[in-house]
């Protein structure tokens, strides 16, 4: 077991984070906002939401609907 | 952090008299031994104080709130506690202020973790709520808890906006139908059909809307003419015959009175209209005569009333000719207005390309009289103007409403598009989210809970005791179960556990959970602990805790464990490592009080010291350190003694089972201190020699230290003092008083002492 300073939350933040970085979930420059506020709970649906928007490839939508 | 140099305590608790303990310099165990009630628990509470401002030895002991009033030692008062830690660094100090404890410097508190004996088992036997209150820092993730539960409510969220949008996209789509058949089902694809007619301007309809409109007010204006111009031209006839009738009748009356009557009413009038200005003249205004001046103006008003009906006669003609007049003006009023209204008409008609099916006429005659006939002969055109604007409002509405049902329908689709790559992505979030966070929390729990079977094996080696697991309650939160396996079966420890394995376990629980929370800065402070352990398992506990301690920035563990005193009389404690410290008896005057502490070899070299030394002090202090070290060499090399249940050997006895072989062989290589860390020399130190002159004067012993005995009348006290001195050459020799005996063979050539000081040769007796 080694000594760290850093609560659980903020290490567990850290992690879940890269990983989702990983999987191109989020953008590397959304993760510096969201590790704070995910590691106090301060996140809000939305800043989920917005946070994987931003992540999906633009596509191209101009199909008619069917 | 920085080493504990100096702590001094006053008027707390058993410190009725300042108290001052310095620490040895490198060695990050402290152990305070002293008998019940000597002031151990005073030391471990001047840290909790310290650390923690609290005395943890008064808690939960039914004393109710308010423990502080019991903090000072008795006769004194809260405010006259004083605590002072000295460290390499800084110096920390505590007192009671008026209700709190105030440290200075403030906000450094050294951090204190304190075990006592009474909370032993409460760590095993806590109810999982309060095990995971004390690991909840290292364990809890309720940040990362809350921020999953966000990432549930945008999921469910967007998956109910998913569900509307398919919804509203049904609705959308039922009504571009329904738009689409009114409009006669113009084309296969409704939807395409739909697209197109929507990117149609709105604005289509609004000036053929507009043309009707207008051409519908325009011709309503029309027909309201005919009625108010045949009203005007039978007002004109009607003040015509009424001006004739009174012209009529003012010549009646006219002929009734002179020819001239007329004329003279008007001047009697003006001259009345004259006397109402100048009431009282002196002459006639007309004749400027003054004989008749006087009653003037009674004389004229009777001779204008004799011209009464000629008058009224005159006023009535004026007045019907007047009427005359207006209805003539108002007859010319309504031609330009008819004008008017008919060239409007003509602009709208020629305004606007009207399309089939839309007559429009040339507007109305020039001739007034004449539009009661174009009127009647144009009446069937309004109806079909007002059934073609109604039509083209209702397909102006429709083309709105399947505008706005297509655009509903576009965004809808978009939304559910949108929603359709997102949700999958929030979804696989949110398992990453939770697969890190069991992954987390369960490595977490099974590195404490393999810590503390690590640390429990290391005192219960070998009893299969040591697979502890610790779960987190996946239906409650902040809740933390213990499990054993107790031959075969999973249960808490509890179950099975017997009191004494129990206070191992949660000692092992404490020092695992104190090794998660910044050791290095750590003060660990363990107040007899050892109580309860069984006899077998206290070395092994003695040696966990002096291995463990040197994580820690310090530890300090109180005991009345006696054995652990002897240990460390007889070199058996690793000294190099802990301080040993003794409390004496408290008293009241005094407190707590360190007594002198000597193993026996050096309590032996202060005997020897003396500047008179006794004989038979020090005969019988080498005797026993003797045995000791006789006993130790036997041990060692398995010598052969005769068999005795009480194992009591005489010094004879013990001395001549070493044989010849193995006296030329025993060797012991001390290390000689070097200055400045170079490598270390050894210095060769043959016990044959010390052997051999100890067998021939070991009976001085008996002599002088064991017995009264009149032999030693005629023995010299130097001889007495020789036995003394090899005596203490030969323990100097194989012994330490920093790391003790030379018991490790792991160099696999000879035996040796924990800090490799000294080697004992051979490793085995010689055959």
């Amino acid at each position: 077991m080694s000594e760290s300073t850093a609560t659980a939350s903020e290490q567990l933040a850290g992690r879940i984070i890269q990983r989702l970085i990983d999987e191109k979930l989020l953008s590397a420059n959304d993760c510096k906002k969201l590790i704070p506020k995910m590691a106090t709970g301060k996140v809000r649906p939305e800043d989920w939401r917005l946070a994987v928007e931003k992540s999906i490839p633009e596509a191209s939508s101009d199909e008619h609907p069917s | 952090m920085s080493t504990l140099r100096k702590l001094t305590v006053a008027h707390l608790r058993g410190s009725t008299q300042p108290f001052s303990l310095s620490f040895e310099k490198d060695k990050k165990l402290t152990v305070i031994y002293g008998e019940n009630g000597s002031g151990k628990s005073t030391l471990c509470d001047a840290f909790d104080l310290l650390g923690n401002g609290l005395v943890g030895s008064l808690e939960n002991r039914g004393l109710g709130n308010g423990l502080s009033k019991y903090w000072a030692s008795i006769g004194k008062t809260p405010t006259e506690i004083s605590v002072v830690l000295e460290t390499a660094s800084a110096t920390h100090s505590a007192r009671l202020g008026k209700s709190n404890v105030v440290v200075d410097p403030q906000g450094e508190r050294p951090r204190v973790q304190a075990l006592r004996r009474d909370k032993m088992l409460t760590l095993v036997t806590a109810s999982p709520s309060e095990r995971y209150e004390a690991i909840r820092r290292f364990i809890d993730v309720g940040g990362i808890e809350d921020a999953e539960s966000a990432l549930r409510d945008a999921i469910k969220s967007d998956e109910q906006g998913r569900n509307s949008a398919a919804l509203r996209l049904q609705e959308n789509r039922g009504e571009i139908h329904r738009l689409w058949q009114a409009a006669g089902s113009p084309d296969d694809d409704f939807l395409g059909w739909a697209q197109a007619e929507a990117k149609r301007a709105a604005g289509e309809f609004v000036p053929q809307i507009d043309a009707l409109d207008a051409l519908l007010s325009a011709y309503t204006r029309l027909t309201e003419l005919p009625a108010q111009w045949a009203q005007a031209q039978q007002q004109i006839r009607d003040a015509g015959t009424e001006s004739a009738n009174a012209k009529a009748a003012f010549e009646v009356a006219q002929n009734g009175v002179a020819s001239d009557a007329a004329d003279i009413v008007s001047v009697l009038e003006s001259a009345q209209a004259y006397l109402q200005r100048h009431p009282n003249p002196e002459a006639c205004p007309v004749c400027q005569s003054a004989e008749k001046a006087q009653g003037l103006s009674e004389r004229l008003e009777e001779r204008i009333a004799g011209f009464q009906a000629l008058r009224e006669a005159g006023q009535k003609l004026r007045n019907a000719q007047a009427q005359v007049e207006r209805a003539k003006q108002h007859r010319d009023i309504l031609a330009a207005q008819a004008r008017e209204k008919a060239e409007q008409f003509g602009k709208v008609r020629s305004g606007h390309q009207w399309p089939e099916g839309i007559d429009v006429p040339e507007p109305p005659p020039v001739a007034i009289d004449e539009w009661l006939a174009w009127l009647t002969a144009t009446e069937g055109l309004p109806p079909v103007w007002r059934s073609a604007l109604a039509q083209r409002q209702a397909q102006a509405q429709n083309h709105s409403a399947l505008q706005g049902a297509v655009q509903n329908y576009t965004e809808s689709m978009q939304t559910q598009r949108e929603l359709d790559v997102l949700l999958p992505r929030l979804q696989r979030a949110l398992d990453i989210v939770v697969e890190e966070r069991k992954r987390y929390t369960d490595k977490l729990l099974a590195d404490i809970a393999n810590e503390v079977g690590r640390l429990y094996e290391c005192v219960h080696s070998h009893e299969g005791l040591s697979k502890i697991s610790l779960q987190l309650d996946a239906k409650k939160r902040a809740s933390l179960a213990i499990n054993t396996i107790f031959h075969g079966t999973v249960a808490p420890p509890t179950a099975y556990f017997s009191d004494s394995h129990m206070d191992t376990l949660g000692l092992c629980i404490f020092l695992a959970n104190a090794k998660l929370n910044e050791p290095r800065a750590t003060i660990l402070v363990l107040d007899d602990v050892l109580g309860s352990v069984d006899e077998p398992h206290v070395e092994r506990l003695i040696d966990l805790l002096i291995e463990e301690c040197q994580g820690f920035r310090h530890c300090l563990i109180a005991t009345h464990y006696r054995p652990w005193r002897n240990k460390h009389r007889w070199r058996m404690l690793r000294d190099g490592k802990c301080q040993f410290v003794e409390l004496g008896a408290w008293t009241r005057d005094k407190g707590v009080a360190q007594i002198g502490s000597l193993d026996h070899v050096d309590q032996l070299r202060h005997l020897l010291a003396q500047a008179a030394p006794d004989a038979q002090l020090i005969c019988a202090k080498a005797g026993t350190v003797l045995e000791a070290l006789l006993k130790f060499i036997a041990i060692t090399y398995g010598l052969r003694l005769p068999y005795r249940t009480d194992a009591q050997y005489t010094l004879g006895e013990l001395i001549d089972a070493i044989d010849s072989k193995l006296r030329r062989a025993l060797r012991v290589d001390v290390a000689v201190p070097t200055a400045g860390g170079t490598a270390t020399t050894y210095k060769a130190v043959l016990l044959e020699p010390l052997l051999d002159e100890l067998k021939r004067i070991a009976q001085l012993r008996n002599v002088f230290g064991a017995h009264f005995n009149e032999l030693s009348f005629d023995l010299l006290d130097s001889d007495a003092i020789n036995f003394g001195r090899c005596v203490h050459d030969l323990a100097e020799a194989l012994t330490d008083s920093e790391s003790g005996w030379p018991q490790s063979k792991a160099s696999g050539s000879y035996w040796a002492t924990k800090n490799d000081n000294r080697r004992l040769h051979p490793l085995t007796r010689p055959t």
